[in-house]
């Protein structure tokens, strides 16, 4: 072994030790669980093949979930990427001090632990004394305080509504830092050439910048679909399962519910609806590049 | 064409401010609410101002519960994570970069970490919880870092693989000729050259941890371990809560997030260009 090869061997060796401690095994834990009818705090439990899957997908939970899944990763992924994209185009011909602290300001809510922002928007969102509902009332919108979290119409929407106040700043820095990456002669030279806002957007900026657009949609879909925290927060899949999503569900059968084999099913099934528009994305993007 | 410049304008400044209003209300009657006395909260306000303010939210929760321990329990977690984080993405990157001419399967390492970052939360936490136990990482500090580190690193090796691509092999080839080894010049060239995405590696990774509630939630029990997220909702379940406190508790928890958000924003930024210069 020369030299070069050990270089490599005692560079790859710890990570590979680590990812395979805190990625390979767990998932083959919950690959392995979920062919078993385990029960947490017993230690027997039997093999029952792919009993969990058929039942889980034959239930009615099934579909509830996946749409509701598919509905707030990408209604709050469409809403966060437009106006992450809005904002980046807004911003990115500003300069000077009042565009830093804008931009600082938008990225406040990014860095907010979720239970912050989880509370903070059910004190606003709060029934009797919350400033959006003491607002609406004032206005003489609305006669009597409008239950944004516990309305089973209502609480996707004011949950998905706190998705895009917390992480749209996070689209806004890809596209930022994508609009960036434009080399400058090309706005130079459309501007000698006369073009206004629209047209330079349409045939400069958008041509450039469309990629990392599709990817940031993308990423932020994935990373809303499986997404637990926010969600649990503020409504814990409630009322009546009306914003239970995968990893909601996952954690009520697991931890609530104690049928771990069964959550280990439904999480898989979770990582396999996933797969689809990753792999496509996958194939599309090597295509184009 | 001047008018419609005029109007283009007026337009996105309008935009701005409604922007900055959605951001800024809210967290002004976040601090607002944790200083409030309990009256105006209850009398429901509508402007985030008042001359009459108390610190009696603050004391409650720093006296009534174990506030300080679970807040350095927190940053415990991040800086561990942190000091995990930097070194493993970097030296991955770096001969993932150096060798894939050489060895192939090395040009997958980009992918493959967008690949595990785009694994759900919950199902790796799942089974961590398990495996954990049997080795002795439930309920423990470096357990949780572990776990927040399924999270963290692979971004932080997507960014550090972006930028390390992009460093031109030039540089190295000087020192290598000098007699310097790949340690060497992973330490004393690339790593300086590099601070910016170190930087934003290690902002990411404490975020990460700062914001986490799921792997808490799955992975710590005892209340002495808790990190700060899981104190703040332990105020919930176990203490008749106001909402001053809670908010109090909230706006103490966001103190560190506004601080990097100042920083975050710029190295990240940077962090995502280098990223976005190789894809397109």
């Amino acid at each position: 072994m020369n030299e070069e090869q050990r270089f490599i061997l005692v560079t790859l060796l710890p990570p590979l030790f680590f990812l395979t401690l805190i990625e390979f095994i767990p998932i083959s834990y919950v690959i392995f669980y979920s062919f078993t009818d385990k029960i947490i705090f017993e230690e027997k439990f039997n093999f029952i093949g792919l009993e969990n899957y058929i039942s889980f997908l034959s239930s009615g939970d099934f579909i509830n979930i996946t749409f509701n899944s598919f509905a707030y990763g990408l209604i709050a992924a469409i809403l966060q990427t437009i106006l992450g994209l809005f904002l980046a185009l807004t911003l990115y011909k500003m300069s000077g001090l009042l565009s830093t602290i804008i931009k600082v300001i938008l990225f406040i809510p990014y860095s907010i632990p979720y239970i912050s922002v989880a509370l903070l928007w059910r004190f606003l969102l709060d029934q009797s004394y919350g400033p959006i509902n003491n607002w609406l009332i004032f206005l003489g919108l609305v006669k009597k305080p409008i239950r944004f979290l516990t309305d089973t119409n209502l609480a996707m929407l004011s949950v998905i509504g706190v998705t895009v106040w917390m992480l749209t700043s996070f689209s806004m820095l890809i596209l930022y830092a994508a609009l960036k990456a434009v080399p400058k002669e090309q706005f130079e030279a459309a501007q000698i050439d006369g073009a206004e806002d629209l047209q330079m957007f349409r045939y400069v900026t958008w041509p450039w910048i469309n990629r990392m657009f599709y990817i940031t949609l993308f990423l932020r879909f994935l990373f809303n679909f499986g997404k637990f925290d926010l969600i649990w927060l503020l409504t814990q899949g409630g009322p009546l399962k009306s914003t239970e999503t995968f990893p909601i569900n996952v954690w009520l059968t697991a931890f609530a519910e104690y049928r771990y084999g069964e959550a280990a099913t439904i999480a898989i099934v979770s990582l396999l609806i996933l797969m689809i528009p990753l792999l496509l994305f996958v194939y599309v993007t090597r295509e184009r590049g | 064409m001047n008018i419609l410049k005029t109007l283009n304008n007026i337009v996105k400044y309008i935009f701005l401010t409604l922007a900055v209003f959605t951001i800024v209300y809210p967290l002004a009657c976040m601090v607002f609410s944790s200083f409030a006395p309990d009256k105006i909260l209850f009398s429901g306000f509508l402007i985030p101002f008042s001359t009459e303010l108390t610190l009696t939210h603050y004391k409650v929760v720093l006296s009534k519960t174990l506030f300080t321990k679970w807040y350095s329990n927190s940053l415990i977690v991040a800086g561990l994570c942190v000091a995990i984080n930097i070194p493993l993405s970097s030296i991955i990157a770096y001969t993932a970069t150096r060798y894939s001419n050489k060895y192939k399967p090395l040009k997958l390492f980009g992918p493959f970490s967008l690949f595990l970052y785009m694994i759900p939360g919950i199902v790796l936490a799942l089974p961590i919880s398990l495996f954990f136990g049997y080795i002795g990482l439930f309920d423990n500090l470096i357990g949780l870092a572990l776990a927040d580190s399924t999270f963290a690193l692979p971004l932080s090796l997507w960014l550090i693989w972006g930028y390390f691509s992009n460093i031109p092999k030039e540089l190295e080839e000087a020192a290598f000729i000098d007699g310097a080894s790949r340690w060497q010049v992973l330490i004393k060239v690339i790593m300086p050259v590099s601070r910016p995405v170190i930087t934003a590696v290690g902002i990411f990774a404490f975020m990460v941890v700062w914001l986490d509630y799921l792997f808490a939630l799955t992975l710590i029990r005892t209340e002495a371990n808790y990190p700060i997220a899981l104190g703040i909702n332990w105020l919930i379940r176990e203490y008749t809560f106001t909402w001053g406190e809670l908010m109090a508790a909230a706006t103490l928890m966001a103190i560190p997030s506004l601080i990097i958000s100042i920083f975050a924003f710029k190295y990240l930024l940077y962090g995502f260009e280098m990223v976005s210069k190789g894809v397109r």
